[in-house]
């Protein structure tokens, strides 16, 4: 018994440790045809995300989880300001048009993961 | 040679992650459990596996002989557990529960987001009281609606009828079995990964009133406890999952438990989990028993072919369920679809899940088999595979249960929190009865460092009990340790394939579908 569960609790130690602070990260993103050049955009908890984002066509961008989301245009760069403070894989989802409700038109077209520091 | 197997199929498991589909309704945010992670646990399994076999349990350890402390010395726990009145408490509120759910099924929001009933069949009962029954007790012998409605009417009826009863008596034919359970249990693993309409409310309601009509035909045939111990399916699977709880009711004289059937543990000190005989005996027969977690699945009564069969169905269909949000099986269904198209139009994707689910129990039970006349080569013939197969099943129970936590823990903390705006707003028409319609679920309530060890944590552990229970299991029935040793290798190498995939499954990721 004292042998499993040292080997749990050096498992434990093992798998949890970790040395790195907080990070800004800026992201330059485009939205073409209802894809995002960056598929995957990745961070780890506590960085702060500048997402830049400029789109072919109107419509919303929207950060499931977080529950962000704002207009995008092909004319304004739209800008995205937050602190990763939650773990975990994130959906990205475009919904054309100006319209916030969200239904059957959304269309999934990356993810934000956010991983312990 | 077996530790070369195990050392090249830990290797090889680690494959890169793509995305999948994931299971249910609703968001599931988690990330994948890390490479590192997932090795570093293969490797704990692997390793345990030789410590525990090669060091521990060389006597022949007897029925009885575990630890428990009976809870009911304690007056305050004996007054309050064995009040009618608690008794009656807990099944009103279990049978308004049940009636809320069909009444918001069929009235409700047909958002699932916004009605009471997905979330709280899918995720509060099938998850959380899973849980709740594997790892404290089985306390769906007080919440079984179905058996709480069904009892109340016989006792209206026989309030009427003094010597009436409201069952035909039928003598229930020895050869079904719990096979009915089998098939009603199929049915529900069917609605719960194949069926894509699962989460709509309106057919759950429809579920829940086809089953509680073919429970209480059931029930009138052939009485209730006889259809609660072989055909009404939760019952049968939640007193497999009790099997591991630290938790037993006991009778301990028994003249009590000639009433009870194989569904027992009975022996020379009395029965175990005998919940007919609990109801007629004294308060003074009566024990309610802390134990060790996992001494349940080692009790030694006779386990029949179709208990068998259930187990490994059981089994195989909660690791179906994960397999199913793997990469591995995404491109399957991307081989088959064109095929399914043509043959089911639009059920294309529901036809694969379906011949998945299937096949997934066949493959498992011929794997399990093939196993178990290995184990019988190595006893030198003088066990027939199928009692082998039947003795040692339960062994397997608490690699599936570990599994289940490590998969559907983060889905019960985060998207179980919908229920506390449900339960303001059941039907979903904007009311606010307990004030708590406006709660947000927080989704950061677990950290993912924390999914993770956690998940490896007891998918190792639960690898532990399983060769802990089949040790003990091979003591018992074979003579001999070293010939009990040298029957276990064969399983072994199961135990640590089964806990390998269930690593290697909850390192993949989950993608929402739409």
């Amino acid at each position: 018994m004292a042998i499993i569960i040292s080997t749990l609790w050096i498992m434990a130690v093992i798998l949890g440790c970790t040395n790195t602070g907080p990070e800004e990260l800026i992201f330059d993103l485009k939205i073409e045809n209802r894809k995002l050049d960056l598929e995957k955009i990745e961070a780890k908890q506590g960085d702060t995300l500048t997402l830049n984002i400029l789109s072919n066509e109107a419509g919303v961008i929207h950060i499931h989880g977080y529950d962000y989301e704002d207009m995008v245009s092909k004319i304004d760069v739209t800008k995205m300001i937050f602190e990763a403070s939650i773990t975990g894989k994130f959906s990205i989802t475009f919904h054309p048009g100006n319209d916030h409700h969200h239904g059957s038109n959304d269309v999934p077209i990356g993810f934000l993961e956010v991983y312990p520091r | 040679m077996y530790k070369l197997f195990l050392l090249l199929f830990t290797l090889t498991a680690a494959i890169v992650a793509r995305p999948a589909y994931a299971h249910g309704f609703g968001e599931r945010y988690d990330l994948p459990v890390p490479l590192e992670y997932y090795l570093v646990g293969a490797a704990a399994a692997v390793a345990f596996s030789f410590i525990i076999i090669a060091f521990l349990f060389r006597g022949t350890p007897n029925n009885n002989n575990y630890w428990r402390l009976n809870l009911l010395i304690y007056r305050p726990i004996a007054v309050l557990l064995q009040a009618r009145a608690f008794a009656f408490l807990v099944k009103s509120v279990s049978v308004l529960l049940f009636l809320l759910i069909i009444a918001t099924g069929i009235w409700g929001d047909k958002n699932p987001g916004s009605n009471f009933s997905p979330t709280f069949v899918w995720i509060i009962w099938w998850v959380g009281l899973g849980f709740f029954i594997s790892l404290v007790g089985n306390i769906w012998v007080l919440l079984n609606p179905w058996k709480a409605i069904y009892e109340c009417l016989e006792l209206m009826y026989m309030r009427m009828n003094p010597d009436g009863q409201l069952d035909l008596g039928y003598k229930y034919p020895n050869w079904l079995g719990i096979w009915p359970a089998f098939i009603l249990f199929l049915s529900f693993a069917w609605l719960e990964n194949s069926f894509p309409e699962s989460s709509d409310p309106k057919n759950i309601a429809i579920f829940i009133m086809a089953y509680s009509f073919i429970t209480w035909v059931g029930m009138f045939l052939f009485g209730t406890h006889v259809w609660i111990r072989h055909g009404e399916t939760f019952s049968v699977i939640f007193a497999f999952l009790a099997r591991f709880a630290p938790t037993e009711i006991r009778i301990t004289h028994r003249d009590y438990c000639t009433e009870c059937d194989s569904i027992c543990s009975s022996n020379l000190d009395g029965c175990i989990n005998c919940y007919l005989c609990w109801n007629h005996a004294t308060l003074s027969e009566r024990e309610l028993n802390l134990r060790p977690y996992g001494v349940g699945l080692t009790l030694n009564e006779g386990i029949s072919g179709d208990t068998t069969a259930l187990i490994i169905l059981m089994l195989s269909t909660v690791t179906f369920d994960g397999f199913r949000a793997t990469p591995v099986w995404g491109d399957i269904q991307s081989a088959l679809y064109d095929t399914a198209v043509n043959i089911s139009g639009n059920h294309a994707l529901t036809v694969i899940n379906t011949l998945g689910l299937m096949l997934f129990p066949c493959v498992f039970l011929m794997v399990y088999i093939l196993v178990c006349w290995s184990m019988r080569r190595a006893l030198g013939y003088d066990w027939d595979t199928l009692s082998v197969a039947s003795v040692f099943v339960y062994s397997l129970i608490p690699i599936a249960l570990a599994y289940n936590i490590a998969h559907f823990f983060t889905l019960l903390v985060i998207q179980g929190q919908l229920i506390i705006p449900l339960a303001s707003d059941p039907f979903g028409y904007g009311w606010d009865l307990l004030g708590t319609s406006q709660y947000r679920v927080n989704i950061g309530l677990v950290n993912a460092r924390f999914t993770w060890t956690l998940g490896v944590t007891v998918i190792v552990l639960g690898h532990i009990m399983a060769i802990y229970v089949a040790h003990i299991i091979a003591l018992r029935n074979i003579s001999g340790p070293r010939n009990a040793l040298r029957s276990q290798y064969p399983l072994l190498v199961l135990m640590v394939i089964y806990t390998v995939i269930s690593l290697w499954i909850i390192a993949q990721p989950i993608l929402e579908h739409s």
